[in-house]
């Protein structure tokens, strides 16, 4: 498949950087991170076969990045183990999503471990299914929705009510 | 509910210095590339046979200084890893590759990959290949991916050896061994089940001799 950098670039852009921050919660590694996928997909242009095959890889090496550098020495270094427990700090939030406060849910999401993190917002927010989300994280469509479930009822717990989602 | 997650996620935008500063080095990076690609085509039969023999003698004064370090490893972690254990291999095929579809996709040009084992059979599932090999006494499970993270946890953390200038981490689970690594552009993770250690390293190096 052809790919026009610019147009990708454009058309996927807030796709990447919207994963990259929640998975990060850092903004300026989720712009390298948005930087180097844009750079890997050029290496690997060859390997793309349609668009929806395209979205799907620059979410896989979007994951991958992030991964890479919440297991990076110098992360592991400066905040513990891989990554902020929580999003408390205003300048943080205004960093990352341009308003002054989050939501009591956005909240608790960001809260969570990452690997229900990852899954919630992309079966929830980019809305794929199980299926295709369980194929892009490389897990099993039951261990998937298992994921899926226990992040539910971790947001019951935190918010205190049941989860409507 | 869950309008308020989406509510919030979408403030957030590339902003438009941030796209122009990717495309501009998306762009040097497709240049670049297009250069090495034609200066490569521009070189004679002469230069590429000087540059072959400069490998050689590179690679020869490396392998002298090869350093095997085979960790014990208590088991293999495959959290977020796909159908890595060795022989375990999911129903959930999706595709299959040939011997020489598989080779040619980690580039080694119509070349074997282990003289002492045969190719068996691969599984891809997404972007993943599995690959298995089996000679005499030996199994041999070769996890590959352009895209995916297939080296579990537990592995990504080893001491590192160095093998035909090559960094590769090796580890050792009683009769199975385990060597993870990258290449070019590919990830790998492999899994053998042989006799001894000389013959998993012997088939590591065959491996890594090979691998871009």
């Amino acid at each position: 498949m052809e790919i026009d950098i610019e147009n990708t670039v454009r058309s996927y852009g807030d796709m990447v950087l919207r994963l990259a921050v929640v998975n990060t919660k850092n903004m300026a590694e989720a712009e390298d991170i948005f930087q180097e996928v844009f750079l890997q997909l050029i290496r690997n242009k060859e390997c793309i076969r349609d668009q929806e095959h395209l979205k799907s890889w620059l979410i896989r090496v979007t994951i991958n990045k992030s991964r890479s550098y919440l297991t990076s020495f110098w992360n592991k270094f400066t905040q513990g183990f891989g990554e902020a427990e929580e999003v408390e700090d205003e300048e943080a939030i205004r960093v990352l999503f341009s308003k002054e406060s989050l939501s009591d849910v956005t909240r608790a999401i960001l809260e969570m471990p990452l690997k229900y993190r990852k899954a919630i917002h992309l079966y929830y927010y980019e809305g794929f299914s199980t299926k295709e989300v369980a194929d892009i994280l490389g897990k099993n469509e039951s261990t998937l929705r298992c994921e899926l479930s226990r992040g539910r009822k971790m947001l019951e717990k935190k918010l205190g009510e049941a989860v409507a989602l | 509910m869950i309008e308020e997650y989406v509510k919030d996620i979408e403030n957030i935008h590339a902003s438009e210095a941030l796209i122009l500063k990717t495309v501009q080095r998306a762009k040097q990076e497709e240049k670049r590339q297009k250069h090495s690609g034609a200066k490569i085509v521009r070189l004679g039969g002469a230069a590429i046979a000087a540059a072959a023999a400069a490998i050689i003698i590179v690679n020869f004064g490396i392998m002298d200084r090869s350093t095997y370090i085979i960790n014990e490893i208590d088991g293999i972690e495959t959290e977020g890893v796909r159908s890595s254990g060795l022989f375990k291999l999911k129903d959930d095929t999706e595709n299959e590759m040939s011997e020489e579809e598989f080779e040619e996709y980690i580039g080694l040009d119509g070349e074997k990959l282990f003289e002492s084992a045969d190719f068996e059979k691969s599984i891809i599932v997404g972007e993943t290949g599995t690959y298995l090999y089996e000679g005499d006494g030996i199994d041999i499970s070769v996890k590959i991916s352009k895209t995916d993270e297939v080296i579990p946890d537990n592995v990504r953390e080893l001491k590192k050896s160095e093998i035909e200038g090559k960094k590769v981490r090796l580890a050792k689970d009683g009769n199975k061994y385990y060597a993870a690594g990258e290449g070019s552009d590919i990830e790998y993770f492999i899994t053998v089940r042989c006799e001894d250690e000389k013959q998993f390293k012997k088939l590591i190096k065959e491996f890594l001799q090979k691998l871009k």
